[in-house]
């Protein structure tokens, strides 16, 4: 025992904490960039046209500093300069959510849209629970679709928000750390954190009893560049804001062609515009009284309009027009999708229930246009159910369930019913054991992992 | 380094002192927000209540309309809350009823008709020992017009409140044709028949116009309103009648026009209102402000705004653009004219109308966008159509239009705040030059801060004081008009005070010779601060008398509020310890969390008996010693007896504190353990103590962390704290530390498994709130943070900021044992941020006291700091340090709100779940059914539930299991039912159903809403306390409410 004691502590006198601490960050940071920061489906970003480059390229920057702090951890160096250059590792690595969703709009709105999709399937399970889990559900009424949120989370509707309570805006709008945006982040992220978070404290450890000091110092020196950057930051959304409510009152008084060529260049600048109703049916209007219309965005205009007005036919026949002009238009894609999965809906809640059959056309041609649409999946795999097909039924349980493995955070009471509606599958088939297997996935998620993996 | 230190502090001071000045000067110079003022009740108006005390009223008014009506309204203030309903229709409602309220009047849904404009904290309700805000106070408006008609109308009021003296008061007329007399809806005029009871006919609901209500009684007359009830709303807005005119003009070939009004306003003494509504997309600006736009078409609603702050005094220009849609042909507006309707007056403080406009035929109108005044591009007039009809229009005050102009508030915000840093600038120098001689750039500037020090800390203090006050009723004070003025005519006279008393020390003698003074101030200073630091012996008498009385506090009427269903929980898990020697509730499911907690309490309750008291009593212990911890924690890292002892005494009265210490749940003695880790923790491993402190930091961790696993997030704050200090480390000599830690997190891994193998598996595919609550994730990330530092009391925003300060302040003064505190509390918040799916502030609640310990060190150290340096300019001329420190104490006394601990006694909002099921228990007959809303009591007092009736039809966190095939809940065992079908079911068998219901507000979705209405006509009402009702449903009454079953009664598969 003396032994080992003593060849613990000559291991310990050469390898102090500090540097343990320092490659244990090091070894964190090799471990968040396993794999891309941010995920969708890949036929989701095939048809919106999309990409997520950012966010495999992110993931490369704490493969850089894993290098330098493992370098630092064997040799010696300016650590006032490492420690200055690991907080500014951090700094651009706690603004990926902020580029992620400001500089690519189309990917914030595919996970907004995902996530309130998904939080309404499964408070529609929720609530409607013994319902769905008989299959004899023929009175069952589906929730109708909301249309999509926009992409500009941090729009200031009045002087109220001025106020200290507003700050936790601040985190959830302006950086996007909000649990949309986070429905589909990879935890990577985080881990990249507490690696620059270790690490730093790794080279803070090593001035001993000089750390405080140490702290001190980089703050002062970072501080004006923290100020100057969350300064920035402020400006980057408010300004935008601010030309937004003037251009209100442009519109107001007419003055079309002002409003067009700002709200082009306002788009260019701050993009989370494109995904915004109000901004584009503003630049429509604007475009058409000006005698300058821009086809596509007059479609977008009119198919809001029979939105409004309930005629979800009329809506859906200008939203295709719209596509159709403009391929690229997340914010028509989404509302095209919502508007057909609606007809869908409506055609099922009527009050004779042999439409279950007619509504699936719909909820199917909705999966075309925006492609794992949760809410037209789950109302697939009931109406499905409904009509007696579990085969497609439990096709269409599997694709949430796929689609739910990329997610965050899994709905477990939509994956919970889409096992069932597999269970159903197996039991129709005969297949008793695999159904009994099903069954248990449906109130275990513990046995979720090892027969996903049977299937695939 | 340090000179540059002063300057940048000094610097600091005069800009915010700038930045106050400069926001004070906009709100009374430039835009004033809106007043809130006592309303004027006709003295004819009484409060009325029930014949016998109750917690409730159930009044109704019928009222038989001989023609549609031109205009209705009402206003009402409610003792303490209510819901209108008009012919069976919500109209609004201000209610507040489990465990703790918010704020005062909060949860209402009456926009805009808060008592300000202040953007509320979006945090949970947690439960405190406190007294309610009394609601009364604020009066609500509420338009009638819509929704009366021809014919019987029934007008009818729930109100609730938690001690049982409810009472409400209603003015409101209802005008008809032709300027007949208005209809009187009054209290103490009109009629108003009240219940006790919600009572119904069949299932016709009390509040449906054809329920029978002869057998109710008339409402009994109490008092006129002597007191002042309070409305930011004009009554102008509801009782004036519409004045103006449909308005229309020529369209463009794309169908849009635009319009113009000119408002000539003689005066601007008083408030400006408008209201309009207009046809298709429109828009409205008031001198090139603008009001607001409307995408679609909502041509029945009437928008009410205020807009004083946008109109000035001569002419004013009202300017209107109206479009049709695009596909004009396929709309609505195919062959109707776009129209706007508006009218609008200046209200003097007298009441008076002084001003008016409306929309009529001297409008001008344009097919071309041109606002220019005179142009010749208007030149044709506006077509009226027809008048105003009131009857077509849905009512909404939208509040202060100058609050949507937010680029004009930011900018004119700006430009005063610059003239107030200007000014504050100028006044520093002038002071110093002038006032007291000095000469030299800086020492000039640093000795004008020093004597506007008093000044400032008063208007910092009175920001703070204000910052949150919709939410206290004592902040009514600063929402009246003249408050400003008086905040700023205070900091006038402490600065004139200030002055003359500077002056009056600064004669005769030279500032050089100050000198001496200085010295003679620091002694004295010194001598002070001696007397404050007791010795060993004299600490413990003021210690002992702060823990007797916050005991007192604790242990005082156990039984004031009701249990909730946290406490019925552990209570139940506590009775099976004792029963069976495993905590299994009356479900039969083990309530595998908090195990030693909830031995430690069973073998107290052993020793004192089985009592609900009694188990009370073990948190009221663990809540004193938590006291007695904190105040060595303080006093061991202050250093100063006096500071520790205040800490203690704070937390002694706090309400969340009070609250957990009164409650039969794990979080006082979790609180507790975590106290001694960190105390054990800085003795052992900070200050090196001993052997035997690593020991004791083990134990209580493990306690800890048996009491509640999700403090594992607490862990990484100690590895930290013993990385940075623990330093040699040497296994040799420390294998002890090795050992226990792996001691500990063997038993810690132990429980972990026990518990993820007993606990029954969840039904994850009925509820997603009922997956794994402990993994790392990303979701809401401010939830806990905000649940914390803000939390549901004033106060903590105080402790937040001076936490924040001190973070800085201690950081730069490099203590390293003190940045450690401050980081664990970071770091935990952090942790559990990111590993703890359900967010409920009270999982923060252990650290606690530590958060308020370094708040209340920090606010003193930084003050005092602040003063001792600003006293050393003016070469201690004033006792500035004195005057920071006392204004610390006053602004935490000022925001402690003893009066409303105190009042927690007796009006701690609390559900009386358990009142009830005893009243079922003593009327209970052998096969009557019992169906819970909220089954934790149920286990308690009835020891069993036969059916459980999810709260508002929704299934969340742990609440349910699956047991044999049933879907039970986890307290009482009861079979979750969720349909009308099953409830049918169970009527066909049972002959008498009893039923707890809770006062959760009707659900949306059409399902949960027809079984919400359901069960409250079933039957008939026999007991209602405070927040919960029992139904009785007989079937002997022979009558077996018929619903079409649409084959929902089939359950699981």
């Amino acid at each position: 025992m003396k032994v080992i004691l003593s060849k613990l502590n000559w291991i310990l006198d050469r390898v102090n904490r500090q540097k343990i601490v320092l490659f244990i960050g090091s070894l964190v940071l090799i471990l968040s960039a396993r794999s891309s920061w941010y995920k969708l489906p890949p036929d989701t970003l095939e048809v919106f046209q999309i990409s997520i480059t950012l966010a495999n390229i992110y993931r490369f920057l704490p493969i850089l500093f894993a290098g330098l702090g493992i370098f630092f951890s064997i040799c010696q160096g300016s650590k006032q300069a490492l420690r200055l250059l690991f907080w500014g590792g951090l700094f651009v690595v706690l603004l990926f959510p902020y580029f992620q969703s400001t500089w690519t709009p189309s990917v914030a709105f595919v996970a907004k849209s995902y996530y309130s999709q998904g939080a309404k399937a499964d408070r529609h399970v929720e609530r409607n629970f013994s319902e769905i889990q008989a299959q004899w559900k023929q009175n069952i009424e589906l929730d109708k679709p909301d249309l999509p949120e926009s992409t500009v989370n941090f729009l200031i509707e009045n002087s109220s928000l001025f106020q200290a309570s507003s700050l936790e805006r601040f985190f959830t709008d302006i950086l996007a750390y909000n649990p949309s945006f986070f429905g589909f982040i990879n935890p990577n992220w985080a881990i990249a954190i507490l690696g620059f978070f270790i690490s730093l404290f790794g080279l803070y450890l090593e001035q001993t009893d000089r750390a405080v000091q140490s702290l001190v110092r980089d703050m002062r020196k970072l501080l004006p560049y923290l100020a100057t950057g969350l300064f920035l930051l402020g400006l980057s959304v408010l300004v935008p804001n601010i030309i937004h409510y003037q251009l209100n009152i442009a519109y107001a008084r007419g003055e079309y062609q002002f409003v067009q060529n700002v709200s082009k260049t306002l788009s260019t600048l701050y993009p989370p515009f494109l995904g915004d109703e109000y901004f584009l049916e503003r630049l429509a209007k604007s475009g058409y009284y000006n005698d300058q219309p821009e086809p596509y965005l007059i479609e977008f205009g009119k198919g809001l309009e029979s939105y409004r007005q309930s005629d979800l036919l009329n809506a859906e026949t200008h939203f295709q027009n719209s596509l159709t002009l403009q391929p690229k238009s997340f914010l028509v894609r989404g509302y095209l999708a919502t508007v057909i999965l609606a007809r869908g809906v409506n055609n099922f809640n009527a009050p004779k229930r042999q439409n279950a059959e007619t509504s699936t056309d719909f909820f199917e041609r909705t999966l075309q246009i925006f492609p794992n649409h949760t809410e037209a999946l789950y109302d697939l795999m009931l109406a499905r159910a409904i009509n007696g097909e579990f085969d497609k039924s439990a096709n269409k349980a599997l694709k949430i369930i796929q689609s739910q493995k990329i997610a965050q955070r899994p709905r477990s009471a939509l994956i919970g019913q889409a096992y069932l509606h597999l269970s159903w599958k197996d039991f129709k088939d005969n297949n008793f054991e695999k159904a009994w297997k099903r069954y248990r996935q449906s109130v275990d998620d513990g046995a979720w992992k090892d027969v996903i993996e049977a299937e695939s | 380094m340090k000179q540059i230190g002063r300057i940048l502090v000094n610097l600091a001071l005069v800009i915010t002192l700038g930045c106050l000045l400069g926001m004070l000067g906009f709100s009374i110079w430039d835009k004033m927000p809106t007043p809130i003022n006592p309303v004027t009740w006709s003295p004819n108006v009484r409060w009325i209540e029930p014949l016998q005390p109750s917690y409730r009223l159930y009044a109704r008014q019928t009222l038989y309309l001989t023609d549609d009506v031109q205009g209705a309204w009402l206003r009402l203030s409610a003792d303490n809350s209510f819901i209108l309903y008009v012919n069976g229709k919500q109209l609004g409602r201000q209610l507040t009823t489990s465990n703790s309220s918010l704020s005062f009047a909060s949860r209402n849904t009456f926009p805009n008709q808060d008592i300000n404009d202040s953007a509320p904290y979006r945090v949970r309700l947690e439960n405190r020992f406190i007294g309610y805000p009394h609601n009364w106070k604020q009066s609500f408006y509420v338009d009638l017009s819509k929704d009366l008609h021809a014919g019987k109308n029934v007008i009818a009021l729930e109100v609730q409140k938690a001690q049982k003296s409810v009472r409400v008061a209603v003015e409101g007329y209802i005008y008809g044709k032709n300027g007949a007399k208005p209809l009187n809806l009054t209290t103490g005029e009109a009629r108003w028949k009240v219940s006790t009871l919600a009572e119904n006919h069949h299932q016709i609901s009390w509040l449906n116009p054809n329920f029978p209500d002869e057998s109710w009684v008339e409402a009994k007359v109490a008092d006129v309103i002597s007191e002042k009830t309070f409305s930011r709303v004009s009554q102008t807005l509801y009782d004036r009648i519409l004045t103006g005119s449909w308005i229309t003009g020529n369209e463009s070939n794309k169908g849009e026009f635009w319009m113009q009004g000119m408002w000539d306003i003689p005066q601007t003494q008083g408030r400006s209102f408008i209201r309009f509504a207009g046809d298709g997309e429109y828009s409205l600006l008031i001198n090139d402000h603008m009001i607001q736009s409307y995408q679609s078409d909502d041509k029945n609603q009437l928008h009410l705004f205020e807009v004083t702050n946008l109109i000035k005094k001569g002419q004013n220009i009202l300017s209107v653009r109206l479009a049709k849609p695009f596909d004009t042909g396929s709309s609505i507006f195919q062959n109707k004219p776009l129209s706007f309707f508006l009218d609008g007056w200046l209200e003097t403080p007298s009441g008076e109308i002084v001003s008016q406009i409306a929309t009529d035929t001297n409008w001008k109108t344009s097919s071309k966008p041109n606002f220019q005044i005179n142009s010749d591009a208007l030149q044709d007039r506006a077509i009226a159509l027809n008048h105003a009809d009131p009857r077509e229009f849905d009512r909404r005050f939208e509040g202060n239009a100058y609050l949507l102009n937010y680029p004009d508030f930011l900018w004119r915000n700006s430009l005063w705040q610059l003239l107030g840093i200007g000014l504050a600038v100028v006044y520093a120098w002038l002071l110093g030059r002038v006032g007291l001689g000095y000469r030299g750039g800086m020492k000039t500037f640093s000795a004008g801060t020093a004597l506007m020090l008093p000044g400032t800390l008063f208007l910092i203090g009175m920001g703070l004081i204000k910052h949150r006050y919709a939410e206290s009723e004592q902040g009514l004070i600063f929402a009246q008009p003249s408050t400003n003025m008086l905040i700023l005519l205070g900091f006038i006279s402490i600065q004139v005070f200030t002055l003359f008393w500077s002056f009056w020390l600064n004669r005769g003698a030279s500032i050089l010779d100050t000198a001496n003074s200085d010295s003679i101030t620091h002694s004295k200073w010194n001598r002070l601060s001696k007397q404050f630091q007791l010795s060993s012996l004299r600490q413990w008498i003021p210690l002992i008398i702060i823990i007797l009385v916050g005991f007192g506090l604790r242990a005082y009427n156990l039984e004031a509020t009701a249990r909730d269903s946290d406490e019925n929980t552990s209570l139940d898990a506590i009775r099976g310890i004792l029963r069976t020697g495993a905590p299994v509730a009356t479900s039969g499911i083990w309530y595998t969390r908090g195990p030693l907690y909830h031995y430690a309490v069973a073998l107290w309750l052993k020793l004192v008996g089985y009592s609900s008291e009694n188990a009370r009593f073990s948190s009221v212990i663990f809540g004193t010693i938590t006291l007695a911890v904190a105040f060595f924690i303080a006093r061991k890292f202050t250093g100063k007896v006096w500071l520790a002892l205040l800490i203690t005494a704070i937390l002694a009265i706090d309400p969340w504190e009070l609250a957990i210490s009164r409650n039969t749940r794990f979080y006082q003695f979790l609180q507790m353990n975590v106290m001694f880790s960190f105390w054990f923790f800085a003795k052992g491993f900070i200050f090196k103590e001993g052997r035997t402190y690593q020991n004791l930091f083990f134990v209580s961790t493990l306690a800890l962390l048996l009491t509640q696993e999700g403090y594992v997030t607490l862990l990484p704050c100690f590895l930290i704290g013993f990385l940075c200090f623990y330093r040699p480390f040497s296994l040799k000599q420390d294998w002890s530390i090795v050992l226990g830690s792996i001691i500990m997190m063997s038993i810690f891994a132990f429980n972990i498994i026990f518990f993820l193998i007993r606990c029954l598996t969840p039904p994850v595919g009925i509820s997603s709130g009922s997956s794994i609550q402990i993994k790392l994730h990303l979701g809401e990330i401010t939830g806990f943070a905000e649940g914390f530092l803000v939390g549901n009391s004033r106060i903590n925003i105080l402790y937040s900021l001076f936490f924040l300060l001190g973070f800085a302040y201690f950081l730069i003064k490099k203590n390293g044992k003190l940045i450690f505190l401050f980081s664990s509390v970071c770091i935990f918040l952090l942790s559990i941020t990111l590993l703890v799916i359900q967010i409920s502030p009270r999982y923060t609640f252990g650290i606690y006291p530590l958060f308020v310990i370094l708040s209340i060190y920090s606010a003193f150290c930084i003050l005092g700091s602040l003063g001792r340096s600003l006293e050393n300019a003016i070469h201690g001329l004033l006792p500035l340090r004195a005057i920071a420190l006392c204004s610390v104490i006053l602004l935490l006394a000022s925001n402690l709100e003893p009066s409303r601990v105190l009042a927690g006694y007796q009006e701690a909002l609390a559900r009386q779940n358990p009142q009830l099921f005893e009243y079922v228990q003593q009327h209970l007959q052998p096969e009557d059914v019992v169906v819970a809303n909220l089954p934790a009591a149920a286990a308690i007092t009835l020891g069993k539930l036969d059916y459980f009736l999810p709260s508002q039809g929704i299934l969340s966190l742990d609440g349910f299991y699956l047991d044999q095939g049933r879907l039970i809940d986890r307290w009482a065992g009861g079979q979750v039912i969720n349909s009308v079908d099953q409830f049918i079911a169970i009527l066909e068998k049972s002959n008498r159903v009893w039923i707890q219901l809770d006062d959760n507000p009707q659900p949306n979705e059409p399902n949960q809403r027809q079984l919400y209405d359901y069960v409250r006509s079933l039957g008939h009402s026999v007991f209602e306390p405070y927040g919960v009702r029992l139904r009785l449903w007989q079937k002997a009454d022979g009558i077996l409410p018929k619903e079409i079953n649409q084959g929902k009664d089939l359950g699981n598969y």
